[in-house]
């Protein structure tokens, strides 16, 4: 079980929160991006074997989304990253 | 393999796999409740007043249960026989490319291995090896949950699959029962397990099967795989010339005779064996994604 570092309730059980997906690249502007770039932006996810950047969403909770960097051997949680 | 189902957007969706598969010439049945506790006699919770009742079930009479460990060193043996080397404890470091980008041969932990032709089936490390060839892929490595309990006399003698509380079970011939829970959130290669994941599994197994509350469990596992953004697997040439890729077999080894097989006739040829034509690099690249009836990751 992660122990998670919501940035409004701080250190919760993990089996507060929902898993919201890796952080990926910004969204290209489909306008002016190639179909390539775009199918790259929909396709393709960092999956390291160290530390890795996701979302995760407080529902059992305050509501909040934010952002941690976790490795994904270790499970270890290295940062939080407050969202808006 | 019985499929217990618990709501009725899960049966419409189960009894529209089988139009589907139906198409294929598959057996695949829709089953009163009666029925799958007929099949399944140990299946005594799940009744009217249970928190989430049973409303029937799906029965796949086509399926059986094999041993994996003797398909596996059935298939080793048979191909020793033929004179292929096998090195067991040898861990590969990095894919070498040549100078003009194609693939050369492999850095192993005992030295260089060269090779024109290199397949990369290492299931949930795949994108950790083709990384080192420069390559993206779409993979993430997920932790699947897995545990045994202690031997007992025949019991279960079909697949148990109750994706609506998230577990799913069958005997082995040793009569342990193998059972399997939910994936972990989140990539993960820490092939291990969480306690709150196992709970779930755990308390999910007993509300339909209060019998097994006083098993023993003896051990313990978390498999790391990779799936792909359609949960169906790849098999093809990569960008660089000579690197093939036979990964995101999600859902299990089940496919992975007819997979050796096709992928045996790409590199042999160096064209798509016809079954197999689908599971390319090049569906992602068109967005034309497969849509599978029976991914693991579908149910």
């Amino acid at each position: 079980m992660l122990l998670i570092n919501c940035p409004f309730c701080k250190n919760r059980n993990e089996t507060e929160f929902v898993y919201g997906g890796p952080v990926g690249v910004n969204r290209p502007d489909p306008n002016i991006s190639s179909d390539t770039e775009w199918v790259e932006y929909l396709t393709l996810v960092p999956n390291p074997t160290g530390p890795v950047q996701e979302y995760w969403w407080h529902a059992r909770g305050c509501g909040k989304w934010f952002a941690i960097t976790r490795n994904t051997v270790t499970h270890d949680i290295l940062e939080t990253q407050d969202g808006q | 393999m019985v499929d217990v189902v618990h709501n009725y957007p899960k049966m419409r969706d189960l009894r529209r796999r089988q139009l589907t598969m139906d198409i294929y010439g598959s057996s695949y049945e829709q089953i009163s409740t009666e029925q799958v506790r007929k099949l399944i006699p140990a299946l005594t919770g799940g009744g009217a007043n249970s928190r989430l009742p049973i409303i029937g079930g799906m029965v796949h009479k086509d399926a059986g249960v094999t041993r994996h460990d003797a398909v596996a060193w059935g298939y080793a043996r048979a191909a020793d026989s033929l004179g292929v080397e096998m090195h067991q404890q040898t861990g590969v470091k990095s894919l070498i490319r040549g100078t003009n980008g194609n693939i050369e041969g492999v850095d192993t932990v005992k030295g260089i291995v060269k090779a024109k032709k290199v397949i990369v089936s290492v299931s949930g490390h795949t994108t950790t090896l083709t990384e080192t060839a420069g390559l993206r892929l779409p993979l993430r490595t997920m932790n699947l949950t897995a545990f045994v309990s202690e031997p007992i006399k025949p019991l279960v003698d079909v697949i148990v699959n109750c994706s609506d509380l998230g577990f799913y079970f069958s005997q082995s011939d040793k009569g342990e029962l193998v059972i399997g829970g939910a994936p972990d959130s989140g990539q993960s290669f820490r092939r291990d397990i969480k306690q709150h994941v196992f709970e779930d599994t755990v308390g999910a197994m007993l509300e339909l099967f209060p019998a097994f509350k006083k098993l023993k469990l003896l051990r313990q596992w978390g498999g790391h795989l990779d799936i792909t953004p359609d949960a169906s697997p790849i098999m093809d040439e990569t960008s660089v010339s000579g690197l093939y890729v036979s990964a995101g077999w999600w859902g299990g080894y089940k496919a992975i005779p007819a997979g050796g097989l096709t992928m045996a006739h790409q590199v042999a040829t160096n064209s798509p064996h016809p079954l197999m034509a689908d599971f390319s690099f090049n569906r992602f690249k068109n967005l034309d994604y497969i849509l599978e009836t029976g991914t693991t990751t579908a149910r």
